[in-house]
């Protein structure tokens, strides 16, 4: 039996509370199996970026929720989503990270498929029969995938909410991520750092707007070296502001010189998606206790060398498994995921700047955007009519 | 050259490896540190051995100075990964001289280019993770000592998922 010790929407009600959620949401293997069937293999998320797949034959893998995925190009320019299983008996048809093909050969019994899905080859076909069909026998794509401004989002569900309409106000945040370029396009082909961490995956989403942490948890990392004292306090300006549907970011435009020091965006699109500045993260959930954390640069395509050279010269001293501000963060969730073994006291506490939730803008510091976060995730998690 | 100054070399390179190893798990940075020169730069590529840092993530791509920042998080007593720090035992071994300007096959300021093999146990709290890969030194010779001036870390593992490295390799 779960430790929740109730499965029903309404044990998830009292679970998460306006200002606070029960520990137990990070610790429980029952909570986890049901976010992966109501939110990773239900609604949209984020996959990857056009520009991996650029010319046609590239392809990239990946996950999707627990599941894995095969991104490609095929032969007329589409970009195509597809299962990275073998229609046969279910092996991955492609092993690789990364690279470029015409066709994918299932290692056990070399049924072959080209990059855009059809089944090509297969060895003895006669021996199938008469009634055999290749057109039934393709790779599955993803039930549905769509883009926007070159990010690909992808959806085990075949029914329910557009991407636009799952985007919502966060389109604003992929917006100013791809308007930093002149020509307001980014390119995301410098590869991927994976970082995997003992952790619950609901951390680095909630972290990514808590402006509370930095100058506690960052403190060594030199990058914070120059910065005025008083940067992350409420007396500094900057607002973080709850964009509805799990969204949420922190926003210094109006304060000059605010902390965010790379040129984009820092906001969170629910369910796994961090636009970090310069960087983009991706958060994978792998088990209830562990998650592994993707990052990359952005490069924004025709902005001058000399304005872009500074951000991946910072994305390669902080971030990944071996940067100077990512094992911090990663430590911190470890040390939660431990502490949160003890049952006592029950609730998490996210009661900064409670004051504010009725405008969903808050102080920088404020938790406003993670109370956002957690009144989708309530949603999703409780309401039948919300996730079909 | 001859036999002789031939195990000389080699044991001069390897005391160089195993020294560095010692400072690394003693936890001896400074001295570490005063193994390189100026313009040395510290290399442990992702997703495969031969990328380019300039375009291509790297796990670390350390100048000196970045070098300098990295260890002083170690000793500074804020970085929470560091709380305690991590311990680790370096092995080094399958140390070749690879190319030597002695006998023609290096040019310019490098005198020679040392493979190895390091296997670095890592124990922080709930955590035991081995480390391995090939390594490769470039070394100089600055007033009379042996310096590194290159050290590149080709982990087996550099295209998989990793937990966090926060201890020199
Ligand atoms: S499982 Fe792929 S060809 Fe048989
Ligand atoms: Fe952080």
């Amino acid at each position: 039996m779960s430790e929740v010790g109730d499965s029903s929407s309404s044990a998830y009600e009292r679970l998460i509370g306006a200002d606070r959620v029960s520990g137990r949401l990070y610790t429980d293997p029952d909570v986890f199996e049901r976010e992966l069937e109501r939110i990773h293999h239900r609604g949209w998320m984020f996959v990857g970026h056009e520009s991996e797949v650029a010319t046609p034959g590239e392809f990239v893998t990946r996950r999707l929720g627990r599941q894995p995925v095969l991104l490609t190009r095929d032969d007329t320019g589409a970009v195509r989503l597809w299962s990275n299983r073998c229609p046969h008996r279910g092996a991955t048809v492609c092993a690789l990270d990364q690279g470029h093909t015409r066709f994918f050969r299932c290692p056990y019994h070399a049924w072959t498929f080209d990059n855009a899905g059809a089944l090509v080859a297969l060895p003895g076909e006669e021996g199938f029969g008469p009634t055999f069909n290749r057109d039934t026998h393709g790779l599955a794509p993803v039930p549905r995938m769509d883009t926007y401004r070159g990010f690909v989002f992808g959806s085990w569900s075949h029914e329910g909410q557009t991407l636009t309409e799952h985007l919502g106000n966060a389109r604003d945040l992929i917006d100013r991520a791809c308007d930093v370029s002149p020509v307001g396009e980014i390119s995301l082909r410098a590869g991927w750092l994976r970082h995997r961490i003992g952790a619950n995956w609901k951390m680095a989403a909630e972290n990514v707007c808590d402006f509370y942490h930095p100058p506690i948890t960052h403190g060594s990392s030199g990058l914070m070296g120059g910065v005025p004292p008083d940067y992350f306090t409420d007396a500094y300006g900057g607002v973080t502001r709850d964009l509805g549907g799990g969204h949420g970011e922190v926003d210094y435009r109006q304060t000059e010189g605010g902390p965010q020091t790379g040129l984009g965006p820092h906001g969170f699109i629910f369910p796994n998606l961090f636009i970090e500045a310069s960087s983009i993260f991706v958060i994978h959930p792998v088990s209830v206790s562990e998650m592994t954390h993707l990052q990359t640069p952005i490069t924004w395509v025709g902005l001058p060398e000399k304005m872009q050279r500074p951000q991946s010269r910072r994305f390669a001293m902080a971030f990944g498994a071996a940067g100077v501000i990512e094992p911090d963060d990663a430590a911190t969730w470890e040390r939660m995921q431990l502490g949160l073994q003890a049952g006592e006291p029950e609730w998490v506490v996210l009661e900064r700047g409670v004051q504010y939730d009725h405008t969903r803008e808050g102080r920088a510091l404020d938790e406003i955007a993670m109370r956002g976060f957690w009144r989708h995730y309530r949603l999703l998690m409780t309401d039948e009519a919300a996730v079909r | 050259m001859s036999g002789i100054e031939e195990l000389l070399e080699q044991q001069r390179v390897e005391q160089l490896l195993f020294l560095e190893a010692r400072l690394i798990d003693e936890r001896r940075f400074a001295e570490w540190e005063a193994l390189w020169v100026e313009d040395g730069i510290y290399w442990v590529p992702a997703n495969g051995d031969d990328t380019d840092p300039r375009s291509q993530v790297s796990l670390i791509y350390d100048n000196r100075s970045r070098m300098h920042n990295r260890v002083e998080r170690y000793v500074g007593g804020k970085a929470i990964s560091q709380q305690p720090p991590p311990r680790t035992v370096h092995l080094v071994s399958n140390v070749t001289i690879e190319l030597a300007a002695s006998d023609g096959t290096v040019d310019g300021d490098v005198s020679l280019v040392i493979h190895s093999t390091v296997q670095v146990a890592e124990s922080r709290p709930g955590v035991r993770v081995d480390w391995v890969g090939r390594v490769i030194h470039h070394l100089v010779e600055r007033e009379g000592a042996l310096r590194i001036i290159f050290k590149k870390v080709l982990l087996v593992d550099n295209d998989q998922e990793l937990t966090t490295i926060d201890f020199l390799l």
